[in-house]
């Protein structure tokens, strides 16, 4: 409780009085200061034997959705009902978590004498995360405006916000889907493990501990059971987040689509106790570095960084994709031949190809895939999340990515599928036909499978009208839509669907994986 | 069922939070009971000191019409004085009586109940009997003095309980650390 300026000018009134009757000697001025005490006095008993009322109001706090994501605002709904009226103005105030903005104040104001009110605000916050809403900080003043009151009400309210994801992600190859869902650690090769692989006679050197009697009885012959040889995969994620990557409308980027991707991979990795690590790319290089490592703490921190990568701006405006050494050789001979001046000026760039590798080691995904590379053991697998805008460094890397017997999966999305407008369809078709010979081209390459990952309707939109006769067929080549995946693109591969496990909202999120 | 963006009971804290004498926020047909206890208090004036009791009673009601209740009471007081009457004459009475009605009919307007009414009528009937009986014997400072400390002693005793009683029911611990501060129209101390 606190004394309001009310309280104290009559406190400071009724003292004058007393002063002035003590130093005029006159009692009738004493008695109207000990009035006015004693007035104040009554006040403040009637405030705090009806105070105690406040403590039986309840509130509730009730929002909308329990869900939401960042920037949508999630409507809150505070109520306050007393058992009985008070003589008292109330203010119910829920706290609220930093970050958050409201469309009004979130108070609910309960004029004395009424006995129920509420009030609903929108709050909207940039931050992902759960928001507690609440406790409610109650203030009561009197209607003589003497004194105020506060208490806190527990009532909370939980909000879990979540980020911006695209909703319909679609991942397959040549703009048919992968439903095939994540897979077992099969390695088709008898050992140590839980399933039973089979039973085989037995041979000299074999341990009599493993001999299966049972099989042994019933086949009359001693016979070794052989149980599965199972492993963890050890995965590396090399997520690139350059400012390529922003392409596309807000919540459903490049990068947003690759995330959900990325985010699979993490929950099936979790699932399976798999090592994993992380390298993101940026545009001055690798933005994390995590190796791979197995653990709930560390398959929460790399969420948590996938969930928080942002494109990076643009620091190297000449940035173009370097041509690679069969080019800059063949450039190189046609130039050498050459004695104008366009062709002296111009041969030393394709001379060598030391050149172009130096280049290339001054790119980021290629210095970030090569990074990668050294902390992976041979056999692991490394997944490069990208898209198409740099596609000789990117065949670069995942040729440096499948050495020393790595497996690489490439998820790669289709520039053309991001963009603001899709203009000519004819156009974008052919653009898409570029793509999809870049990806077939990576998936030729051996233990490398490639997929393509981006918003499902605007893939319809770019393939679909072609595939089903609406607009021109080109010659030489079925159109993407029906084309069968390239049988040597991922052998063996499986992807899985919608398998975040902390809902992020992707509908059908997917992460993808190949088994051995 | 309804929200307000401010309370309308704020009296003396209305939107920008100053306090005024002069605001006067109930309707005038709320007035009524006080207008009785002030032309009480005048007739009480006007047998002590005449037509200067007249005169001042008039001065009275010309404050009452304006100032809130406190300052109307305070300044019924010195005019009291000024007028020399005596408290136990039956015009003093009078005029006490209907100064105190004042205090009384704004603690029945502000709580809606007899009994904060009824405690006040009490105390002040009591303490008042009682410094009016001590004044030939006790030397008048030591009687305010004295009436002041135990007030004040009795409002900060309150005080007290009512914050162990709220943080009890909020299942917080005692109050603690430095006052609070606010940039709002209340001084936020505590009662003394």
């Amino acid at each position: 409780m606190r004394a309001n300026r009310r309280f104290w000018a009559t406190a400071t009134l009724a003292a004058l009085l007393v002063a002035l009757g003590v130093v005029v000697a006159d009692v009738t001025l004493l008695l109207g200061g000990v009035a006015l005490g004693l007035w104040l006095l009554a006040a403040q008993t009637a405030f705090v034997s009806r105070s105690g009322s406040v403590t039986d109001a309840e509130f509730t706090l009730d929002g909308e959705y329990g869900q939401v994501t960042v920037d949508e605002p999630t409507p809150v709904r505070l109520r306050a009902d007393l058992a009985s009226a008070l003589p008292f103005d109330l203010t119910a105030t829920p706290d609220l978590p930093a970050n958050v903005t409201r469309s009004r104040a979130p108070a609910v104001t309960l004029p004395s004498g009424d006995r129920a009110a509420e009030t609903v605000f929108e709050l909207t916050t940039p931050v992902v995360g759960p928001k507690q809403i609440g406790p409610v900080e109650v203030e009561f003043r009197d209607r003589g405006g003497f004194f105020t009151g506060t208490t806190t009400d527990s009532t909370t309210l939980t909000v879990d916000v979540q980020p911006r994801t695209p909703e319909r992600v679609h991942v397959g190859e040549g703009g048919r889907p992968l439903a095939t869902l994540y897979g077992d650690h099969r390695t088709d090769r008898a050992g140590a493990g839980l399933e039973p692989y089979e039973v085989r006679e037995y041979a000299p050197g074999d341990q009599l501990s493993r001999i299966d009697w049972k099989a042994t009885a019933r086949l009359d012959h001693p016979h070794i059971r052989e149980y599965e040889l199972t492993r963890s995969h050890e995965t590396a994620l090399v997520v690139d987040h350059r400012a390529s990557m922003g392409d596309g409308p807000p919540g459903e980027t490049k990068l947003d689509h690759l995330r959900e991707v990325a985010l699979g991979f993490g929950a099936a990795a979790a699932d399976f106790d798999d090592p994993l690590g992380l390298y993101a790319v940026g545009d001055d290089g690798a933005t994390a570095s995590r190796d791979p490592a197995a653990g709930a703490e560390g398959y929460a921190t790399i969420r948590r960084l996938v969930r928080r990568l942002e494109p990076t701006e643009a620091s190297d405006p000449d940035g173009a994709d370097p041509i690679s050494p069969t080019e800059a050789r063949s450039t190189a001979e046609r130039l050498g031949g050459d004695d104008s001046r366009f062709g002296s000026t111009l041969g030393p760039y394709f001379e060598a190809g030391e050149t172009y590798v130096r280049r290339l080691r001054d790119r980021p995904l290629f210095r970030t895939v090569q990074l990668a590379h050294s902390r992976l053991r041979g056999g692991s697998w490394l997944v490069l999340l990208t898209d198409d805008s740099n596609p000789t460094e990117l065949r670069e890397a995942v040729k440096l990515a499948r050495r020393n017997e790595q497996n690489v999966v490439v998820f790669l999305a289709p520039s053309v599928l991001y963009e603001s407008e899709v203009g000519d369809p004819d156009d974008a078709y052919d653009r898409y036909r570029e793509f999809e010979a870049l990806r077939r081209s990576l998936a030729r390459m051996d233990r490398v499978s490639a997929f393509e990952v981006g918003p499902s309707d605007r893939l319809e939109t770019v393939v679909g009208r072609v595939a089903s006769g609406g607009g021109r067929r080109r010659s030489g080549g079925a159109p993407p839509a029906r084309s069968a995946p390239d049988s040597r693109a991922a052998p063996r591969s499986t992807a899985a669907a919608g398998s975040d496990p902390e809902g992020t909202g992707a509908g059908t999120g997917a992460g993808a994986r190949a088994d051995e | 069922m309804s929200e307000r963006a401010e309370s309308a009971g704020d009296i003396d804290a209305d939107g920008d939070g100053r306090y005024s004498p002069f605001d006067r926020l109930e309707r005038r047909s709320d007035r009524v009971p006080e207008l009785v206890s002030v032309l009480v208090a005048v007739g009480g004036l006007f047998l002590q000191g005449g037509r200067v009791g007249v005169a001042a009673g008039v001065l009275l009601v010309a404050l009452w019409l304006f100032l809130r209740v406190e300052f109307v009471f305070a300044a019924g007081a010195v005019l009291v004085a000024g007028v020399g009457g005596d408290p136990t004459s039956l015009g003093g009475v009078l005029v006490v009586a209907g100064l105190a009605g004042l205090l009384a009919v704004d603690l029945w307007r502000t709580w809606a109940s007899a009994r904060p009414v009824a405690l006040f009528a009490a105390l002040f009937t009591l303490v008042g009997a009682g410094i009016v009986a001590a004044r030939e014997r006790v030397v008048l400072h030591w009687l305010g003095l004295g009436v002041v400390a135990a007030v004040a002693l009795a409002s900060y005793l309150l005080h007290r309980y009512e914050v162990f009683r709220l943080d009890a029911s909020s299942g917080t611990g005692p109050e603690s650390g430095p006052p609070e501060h606010d940039d709002g129209s209340d001084r936020r101390s505590e009662v003394p």
